[in-house]
């Protein structure tokens, strides 16, 4: 702004009177210039937002006057010769601390830049915009907690004892507030009895709370209730519940597990109020039980599960962005399109598109990840650039010569360890050429002067004594090959972790396992070897089996992104489960999108769909496999280098309440049908039953979609013939998410729910036409008789009985309800266990149609990961066999969990390995009996070597 | 296996550990060296040490 | 399967057993044979592996002798695929070794018949030599000793002590079993079908049933020797306790691996303690005398035993040829077994049982070795 001119402290924050002055000065300078009408030199011009903001507005801060420090009065001075400021007291001390703003604003006080060694502060940077040219963005900002402070009847904020839980988790970890420790606020003492209250903020229909279901809190809670029993032997856990919503991947299992294995309390009620007793400051809670008596019941702690929000800033970034929100602030994607948003080139992840948990949130990443790739695949690869390496000298006639580097790693190491002491050490071992020490020897300059030693010297082999490998191990190895020496003849030290961290308070003795370290490392070393990793090609050509909405999306997605497809599907049509859906919950149709999608699939030219088609066989592996396909009588081989398994799974059927014996029996999808079909006249009473053969013996897991396609169903007779009865018996009503209205909406529309429990399942009988339920009302405590013109039956998901034969022809594992199982739950949701196998949809576990969608473009996406890639390189650490000590017995070939072993029968029985799939696990190396299989950078020597050195 | 051998040669299976940890229970690892330290402290050198014949 | 009578009433059991041996190749039910034969100098039993029906002279499967284990000469003619049929002779713990080693991809059943024998056990070689040297004991005189199944023993030298305390007399995953024990001037092979109506017209041989008496005795043997078992196995452990016993009874190792050369299933083309992980440069020798001041040379001995035990004990059938390859006869036979039992038993491992049955190591159950 021309003309306005400021200094000091408004603009810098806090600075000294010094510089106050000469901000001053520089200012009236400046003014003298503007004035003469002069060109402004040595002064800066300060944006708006830039001067230094207040930390806190000023009223948000209760304003305390000073403590006044209590003196002796005069009269009492003169008679001795005692302390005449008595000091603050405890009380006052703090309440005197408690002032201060902790406003952490920089003072320019540089103290800070002369700690830091590397000299890596730099007070003269001030922020910068930034202009990046994107294709595609991704917008992922999370979400918020609840705040608990709304919801004052359950006293968060008002007694100590009551915790969100996300306090609570922090108090359950290591690096928590009370170090891991399990203890009440108000006294820290170890809780005997612990209280979860679920859906706070959630499933809420007043205005401080939400209505959706946070979707997530049923299950943290559960495991914080089981963590917190591990913490603490003998404590009572309840969690006051609604409905388990315990509807993922093994989440019946783990819900399961607390109630049977851990004795988790689950309390079916809805909690009116917590109050404190103030004595002990025990919490007591009153709520409603299910059969609608009140009860009230103490504990020590009270966790409130707080629901998800979405974040402050969304509205912000959705107004910046032009995207739209949900009527609750999320960006909720359409239905069909997970990850997309109202505009083309904006994509959506994580929490921000609704609550979810993490696997889900990593699915709905990835397919996000597709989408953008979709959009860029012609600009894939276009900003890499590869880097030169001069070739690598031949040191296998040299004796070794090592050079060792001790990092001091500013204080972390060199504060403990007497790292000159190690040095000189280090440069009296046996082998060692030269032994240097660096401040940190990660920085630039110092990697410059290993590459200049390592020629100065000749040195052939490199130990570095610092910090983990795991971070550091491939900067050191990459500037061996600067300097022409092969990266493998690479050892390093972890004196910080391994040392200096962990005997802290023992530098002495420090110093001497420092020493140890390095004499291990340094004997190692002289028996390294160069090891040249090898490389194979990679087919840039996927299968995806299956042809459902999931196999039929990720070979779009594929296509989309660049590479070639084969779509393989065992039925004669494409569509799987999809071609009996009609509509969905939120009132879409698949038939439109799968019609769609399936003439997509034939006017593109990138994918092959061989339909009526069986996978015989498999051979091959990553980047290269052969899978032979039974097409009608002719047999047909595909060669690709990744594979999608997208094999789906089907409606169970049932065995119980006179399924197939009477013909008003139904299932969900049948139900479906006759709506279509319009074959319902007549019909007014309408009774279904949820977890038809779940969530009980032989199909024990919880099939996720029922609940909603039961819900589905209802509205639409509701919405078909108001006049018609529906009645849901139910265990537990799982409409996560969003869903949570349309259970709402249910219920509005008359739709009546009853609850039964395992114990107390419904009962059918039929006379002629007619059936007759019998099901105990919790809520009435009676038995109800109901009258059902038609009863249908909530069956859910079972997996594909073919799921045995490919999950041994892939040689990918099945969880032990026979769906395929994922490599990492969390952080692999899509990948097998082993590289260039992805799964998604049915196969995995039951799911809506959507979240088949976004799975299946996250596998897609993960595949991706591995076809744009040109050839694949080895790790250097694989294993190796001696062929002249191999006898072919196979004992490593059945130990390989990666298939990297193989028995070569053509070529005298060798137990050979396929470089490019070995992992370095060493599990093959541990099983051979005669020393013929070995692993590079971990033979047997070498660790023999480095044990001899550590006992000196 | 392991500790079924080594009993029968008289080093007893308090000397060999088994314990399945995962990576990420850093804690529990460091947990687990300490009572193995503290445990073999407790037992004194290996006796098979103070052997010459083997 | 068919018993068959193979009768020798009248004439010396080897006659008849070396003319269905010699109808075994001439009626082609075998290409070769491997065999173990007498010496020419009569004062030992060796595997022969025999061609023309004509060489074969001295057979002498029975005899309580055995200088190698087959399964060894089994895995060298099988290797490779041998293109074709050999029958081969083996005594119970030969063809449970056979078994193993066929886990182990060292031997393929494809183009074998396997000729069980029964065995009540065997002398130590030196002991076998030095009387039938003196015509105290061969093959006949063994077979008309010991059918009752006493007499075990010849003066005050007895059967070798992991003989006594074997349980399997008949042999099981044979093909064809050539029964002596329990029986009275003849043998009952029990034999395929077709075999039978090959060798029923030249041999003269009658279909009968399993005499009871052979079962009845056979059962007994079995029960006593078990008992047997049971007992010295206890004894060990009552022994083998303590690092002391260990290595009173381990101390004279030479580490010459002859035990480890004459173990069926030690298959490995060079043992890890012949490679450069053990080959160590002098100065470490010097290094770990000036750690405990003194060390016996050769050095891992009881490391050797160890490693051994480690690798070959889930798979030890107990035959008993290292112990009667050791030369400083060191109880190596029933360390293997008796500790080789504790560690088959802690995967309810039974080795040379069953063919389909995997090795523990490549097999995984969600439930094992869980604290018991």
């Amino acid at each position: 702004m021309p003309g306005v001119f400021a200094g000091g402290d408004a603009v810098t924050g806090p600075k000294t009177v010094i510089e106050a002055v000469a901000a001053g000065k520089l200012a009236a300078e400046s003014i003298h210039q503007y004035l003469q009408g002069l060109e402004l030199k040595n002064t800066f011009k300060v944006s708006e937002e830039k001067v230094a903001p207040l930390r806190f507005a000023g009223d948000e801060i209760p304003r305390f006057e000073p403590e006044p420090v209590s003196c002796a009065e005069p009269v009492e001075r003169a008679k001795n010769f005692s302390e005449v400021s008595a000091g603050y007291t405890l009380q006052q001390a703090k309440k005197e601390a408690e002032r201060c703003l902790n406003c952490g604003v920089c003072s320019e006080c540089l103290e800070c830049t002369k700690v830091c060694l590397p000299a890596a502060i730099d007070h003269s940077m001030s922020d910068e915009e930034i202009e990046l040219a994107a294709g595609a963005v991704i917008l992922s900002p999370g979400f918020e907690p609840f705040d608990a402070r709304l919801r004052q009847e359950f006293g968060w904020g008002i007694y100590p004892n009551v915790l969100t839980s996300i306090q609570f988790e922090r108090m359950l970890s290591a690096s928590g507030p009370f170090q891991g420790h399990l203890v009440r606020p108000s006294d820290k003492t170890e809780p005997k009895k612990i209280a979860f209250i679920q859906c706070i903020g959630s499933r809420d229909s007043t205005d401080k709370g939400s209505e959706y279901c946070s979707a997530v809190c049923c299950m943290y809670a559960t495991k914080q209730a089981i963590i917190a029993q591990e913490h603490v032997p003998g404590l009572e856990t309840a969690i006051f519940y609604i409905d388990v919503r315990a509807f993922g991947k093994d989440f019946e299992k783990y819900y399961d597990r607390a109630r049977l294995e851990h004795g988790v309390r689950y309390e079916k009620c809805i909690v009116s109020t917590v109050r404190e007793l103030q004595q002990e400051k025990t919490l007591r809670i009153k709520y409603r039980k299910a059969n609608g008596k009140f009860a009230e019941e103490d504990f020590d702690l009270v966790v409130l599960s707080v629901g998800l929000r979405p974040s402050a800033s969304a509205g912000e970034l959705a107004g910046r962005t032009g995207i739209k929100l949900n009527e609750y602030g999320f960006c909720q994607p359409d239905e069909f399109k997970p990850g997309c948003t109202s505009k083309e080139g904006v994509f959506v992840s994580g929490a921000f598109c609704g609550p979810k948990d993490i696997p889900e949130t990593v699915v709905e990443s990835s397919a996000a990840a597709a989408h953008a790739s979709c959009l860029l695949s012609t600009a894939r690869g276009s900003l890499t650039a590869a880097k030169e390496y001069p070739p690598e000298r031949d040191v296998s006639d040299e004796e070794p010569s090592v050079g060792v580097f001790v990092c001091n790693c500013g204080i972390n190491i060199g504060g403990i360890i007497n790292v000159p002491e190690v040095v000189k050490y280090a440069g009296g071992l046996r082998n060692v050429k030269y032994a240097e020490e660096f401040l940190f020897t990660c920085s630039q300059d110092n990697i410059q002067k290993i590459k200049e030693r390592i020629i100065e010297y000749g040195l052939n082999r490199l130990v570095v004594a610092s910090c983990t490998p795991r971070t550091h191990a491939p900067l050191f190895m990459s500037s061996m090959r600067e300097a022409g020496l092969n990266p493998h003849l690479f050892e390093q030290a972890n004196i910080r972790e391994h040392s200096a961290w962990v005997h802290r308070d023992q530098p002495a003795a420090a110093t001497e396992k420092a020493k140890e370290l390095v004499s291990m490392s340094v004997a190692k070393a002289c028996l390294l070897e160069p090891v040249a990793t090898s490389f194979i090609e990679v087919n840039r050509r996927a299968l995806v089996a299956g042809g459902g909405m999931a196999g039929i999306t990720a070979a779009l997605s594929l296509a989309g992104q660049g590479f070639d497809v084969y779509l393989v599907e065992k039925e004669k049509e494409l569509g799987g489960n999809a071609r009996n859906l009609f509509y969905t919950i939120q009132g879409n149709n698949p038939q439109v999108l799968l019609g769609r999608l399936v003439n997509q699939l034939q006017e593109n030219p990138r994918i092959t769909v061989l339909t009526g088609a069986e996978i015989k066989e498999v051979s091959g592996y990553v980047g290269n496999y052969r899978t032979k396909v039974k097409l009608g009588r002719e047999i047909r081989e595909l060669t690709h280098g990744v594979v999608i398994m997208a094999i789906g799974a089907r409606e169970a059927r049932p065995e119980e309440y006179m399924y197939g014996e009477h013909p008003s029996v139904l299932t969900q999808t049948e139900l479906e049908h006759k709506i279509v079909g319009n074959e319902l006249p007549g019909v007014k009473n309408i009774v279904m039953i949820q977890c038809v053969g779940s969530r009980q013996e032989g199909r024990p897991y919880c099939s996720r979609i029922c609940c909603s396609h039961a819900i589905k169903n209802a509205l639409k007779i509701k919405e078909i013939n108001p006049a018609a009865n529906v009645f849901i018996l139910y265990r537990d009503v799982r409409m996560y998410g969003f869903m949570e209205k349309y259970y709402k909406k249910a219920r509005s529309k008359g739709v009546i729910f009853i609850r039964y429990d395992l114990e107390n399942k419904p009962s059918v009988t039929a006379s002629g036409s007619h059936l007759t339920l019998q099901v105990n009302d919790p809520v009435l405590g009676e038995q109800v008789s109901l009258d059902a013109d038609l009863l249908v039956l909530s069956t859910g998901v079972a997996p594909r009985s073919d799921n045995e034969k490919l999950s041994w022809l892939f040689k990918v594992a099945l969880t032990a309800d026979r769906f395929f199982a994922e490599a990492h739950m969390k952080l692999r949701p899509v990948d097998f266990a082993a590289d260039g196998i992805y799964l998604c949809g049915l196969g995995h576990s039951p799911k809506l149609l959507g979240e088949s969608i976004a799975q299946a473009n996250a596998a897609a996406v993960r595949a991706v990961t591995l076809l744009s890639k040109d050839r694949l390189e080895s790790l250097g650490i694989v294993a190796t066999v001696d062929e002249d000590c191999c006898k072919g017995c196979g004992l490593c070939v059945a130990v390989c969990a990666y298939d990297a072993r193989y028995l070569d029968r053509e070529n005298g029985m060798i137990a050979r390995v396929h470089e490019v799939l070995c992992q370095g696990c060493g599990a093959c190396v541990a099983s051979c009996p005669s020393g013929a299989s070995q692993q590079k950078g971990f033979a047997k020597q070498q660790i023999i070597a480095m044990a001899d050195a550590a006992l000196g | 296996m392991v500790k079924t051998i080594l009993k029968q040669f008289g080093i007893p299976e308090e000397r060999v550990w088994f314990r399945f940890i995962s990576a990420s229970e850093g804690k529990l690892f460091g947990e687990t060296v300490q009572q193995m330290v503290d445990a073999l402290k407790k037992l004194g050198p290996n006796p098979l040490k103070m052997q010459w014949e083997i | 399967m068919k018993n068959m009578s193979l009768k020798f009433t009248g004439q010396n059991p080897g006659t008849a057993l070396l003319s269905f041996f010699r109808a075994l190749l001439t009626e082609k039910a075998v290409d070769s044979l491997l065999v173990p034969q007498e010496v020419t100098s009569k004062n030992s039993v060796v595997s022969t592996l025999v061609k023309e029906a004509d060489r074969i002279a001295a057979v002498a499967p029975l005899a309580p002798v055995s200088l190698a284990n087959a399964a060894r000469h089994v895995s060298d003619l099988t290797f490779t695929d041998p293109e074709e049929k050999i029958g081969v002779v083996l005594r119970p713990c030969e063809a449970r070794a056979l078994v193993e080693l066929v886990k182990l991809n060292q031997a393929s059943l494809d183009h074998l018949l396997l000729i069980g024998v029964d065995c009540l056990g065997t002398f130590n070689p030196t002991d076998y030599s030095r009387m039938a040297g003196k015509n105290l004991l061969t093959q006949d005189v063994w077979i008309n000793q010991a059918a009752k199944g006493e007499n075990i023993g010849t003066g005050n030298v007895t059967i070798r002590h992991c003989c006594r305390t074997c349980d399997q007399i008949v042999p099981e995953n044979v093909d064809l079993t050539i029964g002596w024990v329990g029986l009275n001037e003849q043998f009952v092979i029990s034999m395929p079908d077709e075999i039978a109506s090959m060798l029923k017209e030249n041999l003269a041989l009658e279909e009968i049933e399993m005499p009871a008496e052979r079962l009845t005795l056979i059962a007994r043997l079995k029960e006593n020797r078990a008992a047997e078992k049971e007992r010295v196995f206890h004894e060990f452990d009552r022994k083998f306790d303590n690092i002391e016993a260990l290595t009173a009874e381990l101390a004279t190792c030479l580490r010459c691996q002859n035990c480890r050369r004459a173990c069926p299933l030690c298959f490995c083309r060079q043992c890890v303690f012949e490679g450069p992980v053990f080959d160590h440069e002098p100065e470490k020798y010097i290094k770990w005398a000036s750690r405990k001041g003194i060390i016996e040379m050769p050095t891992d001995t009881v490391l050797f035993h160890l490693t051994r035990l480690n690798h070959m004990g889930m798979s030890c059938i107990g035959c008993g040829q290292c112990e009667s390859a050791c030369p400083s006869e060191l109880p190596i036979s029933i360390i293997f077994r008796a500790v080789g039992k504790k560690v088959q038993d802690l995967f309810d491992y039974i080795p040379g049982k069953d063919r389909e049955e995997k090795l523990p190591l490549t097999t995984y159950k969600e439930v094992e070795l869980e604290p018991r």
